[in-house]
């Protein structure tokens, strides 16, 4: 079938080029397509619920919503992991579901049963199914500058104006808004009027929900007409308010502003945004799963530039993220890799086939496999990242290698000036290395399929790029025998097949080292196995990682302050931190800090937690040749802010850590059980346990119990005396603190809440508190301490909760030895030691979950493919001991791997371990060149030491072209700086090191052992 | 984030267990480069305490009652309920053939009163030379001095009456006091002895506000809105956990009206600390402030009374006056204390 192919292709020259053509054009086309992001998405189908219930502890709210949500949720399909968090005055209940599951599906069944459940929560509970958004998806964030207008002002026109303008850009899911003061009118109850009017609390907040309304009554129809009915009565302004009739009757009206003092306040406030040391407001842009994000961002700017003219004198949209810069700068960075990468190649071609005819030849498969890369990355929905491209730039060495093997085979012949067509010598040229050229392409392709079969956060990165190897593979084979083969017939002649000159004396030297190889084989072959137990041995020397931390080139400074404290001290230390940065680390050209958590609840932060944002001046402004050296004189500045715990993290980073299990650790021990209590000591012992046990550093443990609470409990036999019950009681410390809402007024297309709240100061001690005057439903007045008992009381400060079941997590680092022996070590130790109530269990999680199950999906997968290969070599030389002894040059290809790893200093990670796999690929296939015309050549030399000795010099040059290529394909990878190039440098490194010992043992050691074997045959 | 949460709060834990067992205090030399202000406790000698429930009432005892002396069948009140009014100004316009009824009566016991006192005053020289016994002098003393009586019981409200017309059969009653008049208004007719009308003296409308009683010694002053009026006394008969105290006569540039429902601050003469609200933080169910002392920062408890917008008042058996307390950054100082800071 092969043949025919390519006799098509050369007889069919013209059509060929056509289709060619035509798929440049696809290919073109398709890129500009593509969506264009920093990183693939990594999230899983993932469905968040935020249920804000203002005012309620962790416990009331794990009782009356997260469970009664959850126990919904439980039922539906395809569920991979129900998890959620429950804080004060906020449930985040997050449903993952299973890889391939709809995400439309899924948020249908979650609303669907959400709707279900919530008629029976408490009132006041508001929010629902969160944004279709991933943590990739806060892609925009900016500021709203002018100094003429209040925050309050500010955040109103970024809330009423501008929002619903960005809500329009196709590809946005949402506009968060942040800091500020959300304008509302607030209304303070004069007990003292209420109680002589006559007016409970309940009178007021009902007169005032009920009368601002209008209602459609119907139609009436008069004689041929019908005309609309409607009743109106809704309020249009605070005025309107002021003047509402809350009770009346034959001699007396009591209007609202006779029982209660009415001003514009401001909703309770749960966070705030500051900019270098100033309170800000902004808007944070959420982008819809799967949008094109770059394209997104460039609608955003569109919009907003319109926007622009039309915002009052002085305002400036001050942006301060852009995911634009991370999309255009890892672009760039594996753009200008691809670049170098295939200068690198082109030259390293011309060198070798001494012909620059030959060379743009093999070369041209370079642009024309990728074109049709991106045809098929767009026909699968695949996007451009980093990884995808990445997966393009370490394929590039190895999409030569086809082409290579054609053309040489090619120049080869036609070298041999046989009195044959030019046609016909490429034909034959071309269907000589056709089975192994598709040999060897297929085995490529097996060698990364394993990559297909990671799940979690490593497949979602490592997919992309395995993806697009075998795209590019296999666009390389088709390329190689049907196009190349074409552009060589017209391009390459008898001139450009003669060898350089300096190919032949590296031939004759090749050979002279060979020979003496042959002559001194023990000596070699004990060198050869040393350096193999060394690599070993350096192995275990190799620092161990799970994933390298991607560098998005941004910089998020997280503080944490005491937990208690109040939004207004936290402001102040952040304000503080940031004059400091500003003034003594010119890199940062602002900052913009959000503490406290947002408006939609995607980052439900405490008041004592804040994210800043550093935007960076250009790095050549900068005092430091790297980030790290930055971050170092930022954390010397924030190490003289004692009282505050820090920490560097990325917009991207953070978000993921989010998203994934929180537990961020080699190990995470999760105790799941009931009691907050029993579960708060079991943490404890297991800590300690885990601290004593050798290899552990960095053990944390999360305090699920502690958080102080006044507890105020009505005095039922006095209370209800006055009429007063639990719920009304409820209410009104509700409006004393953080205030009720009880209806909104609409102000053209703003939204106005209405809320019953302490217009003054506010209540700031406990005696206060004590002494607050309250109208009983009887209409008597009572302190507050007069009808209820004040007791200080601790609960939990979070609830977190895993397949319906709370749990607690302790965290730890390993160093020094195994992960698995640590676990095995650590498990025996629990079941020895702690005696778990009934009910409760331990659970092992954390990185070393993540990297137990790429492990064993590999060990599963990877003998698998070694396997396939091994059956493809035995079809091809229907051998098993050649199919054992190409294989048998894996071990020295992954020894140059471990000991470049090891010398570069890099981890072994995921990536590592990626590049390990790649190497399996290109070792073999080096194999395959040398043995296949060992094979070829059987009949052709007499004695089988010329027959080695010869084949082995006349299979330098493909060997050497397909492995420089592959090497100086990835070297720019390795000197690469830019965001991304972290996750493909140690690939790069054990790909480069590999190929450089496995190409010397394909050299030297496998004529040998081939030599060895066939006399032993 | 979580995660971090999470790790902070195992430090908060190690910490509160280090620093239960031993004084909160932190070297100056820890504070690194952190903003820190101090601020000396303001003395003074009272302060404002949460609202309180109060109503503007009379003195009780004080109102100067009229009543009708006859059956009236019309009356008329010249002026407002609640109207200020001065000595002797028309108050009530009593109409009817029973006015002058009434009239007559007293034409009737003055008649009676004369000849009663003319008899009394003859026989008193009868009485000293023996001339008449004592049974009939106890008849005529008996029946002088009950026409007197009722005679001048009459004219006490005929001194009430301003004016009378015959025509119309009225009387005109004025006010026998300054102060505030009460008119009782009735739907049914005014029979004798009803109240007309009362007058309820300027100096008898106080401030009526009940007070906890753990804070009744020490009260000293109402406030509504710009208005200041001190305290006159405090009962000594509890109403549950309150104590009844009335307030000195409440100014008429007070605007405030009898009957008028009000919460008041009240102002107690007491010894306290104003220090600022950002000073204050708390600690194991405790308000505290640090105190500077040499070279460090103690923690130091204090009872909080109540608050202004800015400060809070506090009670302290120490003398505050003297020392300094943190009003910078006691929040991050707060955080080391539990052990916060760092990577």
């Amino acid at each position: 079938m092969l043949a025919s192919v390519i006799r098509f292709s050369l007889t069919q020259r013209l059509f060929v080029l056509i289709v060619a053509l035509i798929l440049m054009l696809a290919g073109t086309r398709a890129w500009f397509n593509i969506p264009l992001d920093a990183f693939p998405d990594i999230s899983p189908t993932q469905v968040k619920i935020i249920l804000k219930a203002p005012g309620m502890t962790a416990e009331e709210i794990e009782a009356q919503i997260t469970v009664p949500v959850e126990t919904e949720l439980l039922g539906i399909p395809n569920q991979a992991i129900l998890r959620s968090t429950t804080k004060y005055a906020i449930s985040d209940i997050t449903l993952d579901f299973t890889e391939g599951t709809d995400i439309y599906w899924a948020r249908q069944q979650v609303s669907e049963r959400l709707s279900a459940v919530w008629d029976s929560f408490p009132d006041g509970v508001s929010g629902g199914v969160a944004p279709m958004s991933t943590p990739l998806s806060e892609i925009f964030m900016f500021t709203l500058e002018n100094p003429n207008l209040s925050l309050m002002e500010r955040r109103q026109l970024l809330e009423w104006e501008i929002r619903p303008l960005l809500r329009t850009v196709t590809g946005v899911a949402d506009v968060n808004i942040l800091g500020g003061y959300a304008k509302s009118f607030s209304i303070s109850p004069n007990p003292s009027a209420m109680a002589a009017a006559g007016v409970s609390f309940a009178d007021l907040q009902q007169a005032i929900t009920d009368n601002n309304h209008n209602e459609g009554a119907g139609k009436l129809s008069i004689g041929t007409d019908t005309i609309i009915v409607r009743s109106e009565g809704r309020i249009d302004d605070i005025d309107e308010l002021k003047q509402l009739v809350i009770k009346a009757n034959d001699s007396q009206i009591y209007r609202l502003r006779d029982l209660a003092d009415i001003q514009i306040g401001h909703l309770t406030r749960y966070g705030a945004v500051s900019k270098d040391g100033e309170e800000a407001a902004e808007a944070l842009i959420i982008a819809l799963k799967d949008a094109n994000t770059a394209q997104v961002v460039t609608s955003i700017k569109a919009k907003l530039e319109q926007i622009s003219t039309s915002l009052p004198e002085g305002s400036d949209l001050n942006v301060f993220y852009d995911r634009a810069n991370l999309i255009n700068t890892a672009i760039d960075t594996i753009s200008n890799a691809l670049f170098e990468a295939v200068l690198l190649v082109i030259v390293l071609l011309a060198l070798f086939l001494g012909n620059v005819r030959a060379a743009l030849v093999v070369s041209l498969s370079l642009p024309l496999a990728a074109l049709m890369t991106f045809l098929m990355m767009d026909l699968f929905n695949l996007s451009a990242n980093l990884m995808s491209l990445g997966g393009l730039v370490i394929a590039i060495g190895m999409l030569v290698d086809s082409s290579v093997v054609v053309v040489e085979n090619m120049v080869n012949l036609i070298a041999t000036k046989q009195r044959l067509p030019r046609l016909h010598l490429i034909y034959r040229a071309t269907k000589d290395v056709a089975i192994p050229v598709v040999s060897g392409t297929v085995i490529v392709m097996i060698v990364f399929s394993p990559l297909l079969t990671l799940t979690g956060l490593e497949g979602k990165l490592f997919t992309p790029v395995a993806v697009t190897i075998v795209f590019a593979m296999l666009s390389a084979l088709v390329l190689s025998l049907t196009v190349i083969p074409v552009i060589a017939s017209y391009l390459v002649n008898e001139k450009s097949a003669q060898e350089p000159k300096a190919i032949e004396k590296l031939k004759a030297a090749y050979l002279r080292s060979l020979k003496q190889t042959f002559i001194h084989k023990k000596p070699f072959m004990i060198v050869t196995f040393s350096l193999l137990v060394v690599s070993l041995g350096l192995f275990s020397l190799v620092g161990k990682t799970f994933m390298p931390t991607l560098d998005e080139g941004d910089i998020i400074l997280q503080l944490e302050k005491s937990p208690s404290i109040s939004l207004e001290a936290s402001i102040a230390i952040d304000k503080q931190i940031q004059i400091t940065l500003l003034e003594n680390v010119p890199e940062i050209r602002q900052m913009v800090a959000r503490t406290g958590s947002d408006e939609i609840g995607l980052d439900p932060m405490g008041l004592n937690e804040t994210d800043v944002f550093l935007e960076l001046a250009p790095r050549d402004e900068w005092r430091f040749t790297d980030k790290a050296q930055l971050i170092d004189a930022i954390r010397t500045e924030l190490l003289n802010f004692p009282g505050v715990n820090f920490n560097f993290t990325q917009p991207i980073q953070m978000r993921v850590s989010e998203m994934l299990t929180g537990s961020i650790g080699d190990v995470a021990i999760k105790v799941f059980g009931t009691d907050i209590d029993t579960l708060g000591q079991l943490t404890a012992q297991i800590e300690q346990l885990v601290s004593a046990t050798s290899g552990s550093v960095d053990v944390k443990m999360a305090m699920i119990e502690g958080s102080p609470f006044i507890n105020l409990t009505l005095d039922n036999e006095l209370a209800r005396g006055f009429g007063m019950s639990t719920m009304e009681f409820a209410r009104y410390l509700k409006s004393q603190l953080e205030g009720v809402l009880v209806t909104e007024v609409l102000e053209g297309k703003k939204r106005t809440p209405v809320l019953i709240a302490n217009n003054q100061a506010g209540l700031s001690s406990i005696h206060e508190l004590q002494n607050q005057l309250l109208v009983m439903p009887d209409h008597s007045l009572k302190r507050l301490i007069d009808i209820a008992k004040l007791t200080y009381k601790e609960g939990p400060i979070l609830i977190e909760r895993e397949q319906g079941d709370r749990f607690s997590v302790i965290t730890s680092n390993v160093q020094g030895r195994d992960i698995v022996s640590f676990v095995e070590e650590l498990n025996t130790k629990i079941n020895a030691e702690i005696k778990l109530p009934s009910g409760y269990s331990v659970s092992f999680g954390g990185e070393f979950e993540n990297q137990q199950r790429a492990t064993n999906n590999l060990l599963l997968v990877i003998p698998l493919a070694i396997v396939l290969i091994t059956l493809i070599l035995f079809t091809t030389f229907g051998s098993l001991a050649k199919a054992g002894l190409i294989l048998a040059n894996v071990p020295f290809a992954m020894m140059g791997g471990i000991v470049s790893l090891y010398f570069s200093g890099e981890y072994l990670s995921v990536p590592a371990s990626v590049g390990f796999i790649a190497l399996l690929g290109v070792a073999v296939l080096n194999g395959v060149v040398m043995v296949s015309y060992y094979e070829q050549t059987k009949h052709v030399f007499s004695s089988l030491l010329m027959r080695v000795e010869q084949g082995a010099t006349r299979r330098l040059r493909p060997i050497l072209m397909t492995a420089t290529t592959a090497m100086f394909g990835l070297m720019p990878l390795v000197f690469a700086s830019g965001p991304g190039a972290e996750i493909q440098k140690p690939l790069a490194i054990v790909v480069i090191g590999g190929l450089l010992t496995s190409t010397i043992t394909t050299l030297y050691l496998l004529p040998i052992l081939y030599y060895w074997l066939e006399k032993r045959q | 984030m979580m995660a971090k949460f999470c790790n902070s709060l195992l430090c908060i834990t190690l910490g509160l267990s280090m620093v239960s067992v031993s004084a909160e205090t932190i070297s100056l030399s820890e504070l690194g480069h952190l903003d820190v202000g101090y601020t000396s406790p303001k003395k003074v000698a009272s302060y404002e305490g949460s609202p309180l429930p109060a109503q503007i009432a009379r003195l009780p005892g004080n109102d100067y009652w009229v009543m009708a002396p006859e059956n009236i069948q019309q009356v008329t009140f010249l002026v407002g309920q609640g109207q200020v009014v001065s000595k002797n100004q028309a108050i009530v316009r009593l109409t009817g053939p029973e006015v002058f009824h009434f009239l007559a009566q007293i034409e009737a016991a003055k008649t009676l009163y004369d000849l009663a006192k003319q008899r009394y005053d003859r026989n008193q020289p009868l009485l000293r030379n023996g001339s008449i016994g004592a049974d009939k002098w106890r008849e005529i003393s008996q029946e002088y001095f009950s026409a007197h009586l009722e005679y001048e019981h009459m004219q006490h409200f005929m001194e009430m009456v301003k004016s009378i017309d015959t025509d119309t059969e009225s009387l005109v009653v004025m006010a026998p006091v300054a102060g505030i008049v009460n008119l009782n208004h009735l739907n049914s007719p005014y029979s004798v002895g009803t109240q007309l009308f009362s007058i309820i003296p300027a100096d008898s409308i106080r401030v009526k506000v009940s007070v906890p009683m753990s804070q009744s010694t020490s009260l000293s002053a109402v406030n509504i809105n710009q208005c200041h009026i001190a305290i006159d006394e405090v009962s000594a008969i509890a109403e549950g956990v309150f104590l009844t105290a009335w307030s000195n006569p409440v100014p008429q540039t007070c605007h405030l009206l009898l009957g008028q429902q009000i919460t008041v601050i009240p102002e107690y003469q007491k010894a306290v600390y104003l220090v600022p609200k950002v000073s204050v933080f708390t600690w194991q169910q405790d308000s505290q402030v640090f105190t500077q002392k040499d070279q460090s920062l103690i923690a130091l408890s204090i009872d909080v009374l109540g608050s202004t917008a800015d400060d809070y008042i506090i009670a302290s058996d120490q003398d505050l006056s003297q020392i300094k307390v943190l009003s910078q950054s006691v929040a991050a100082v707060k955080g080391i204390l539990l052990g916060l800071g760092g990577e």
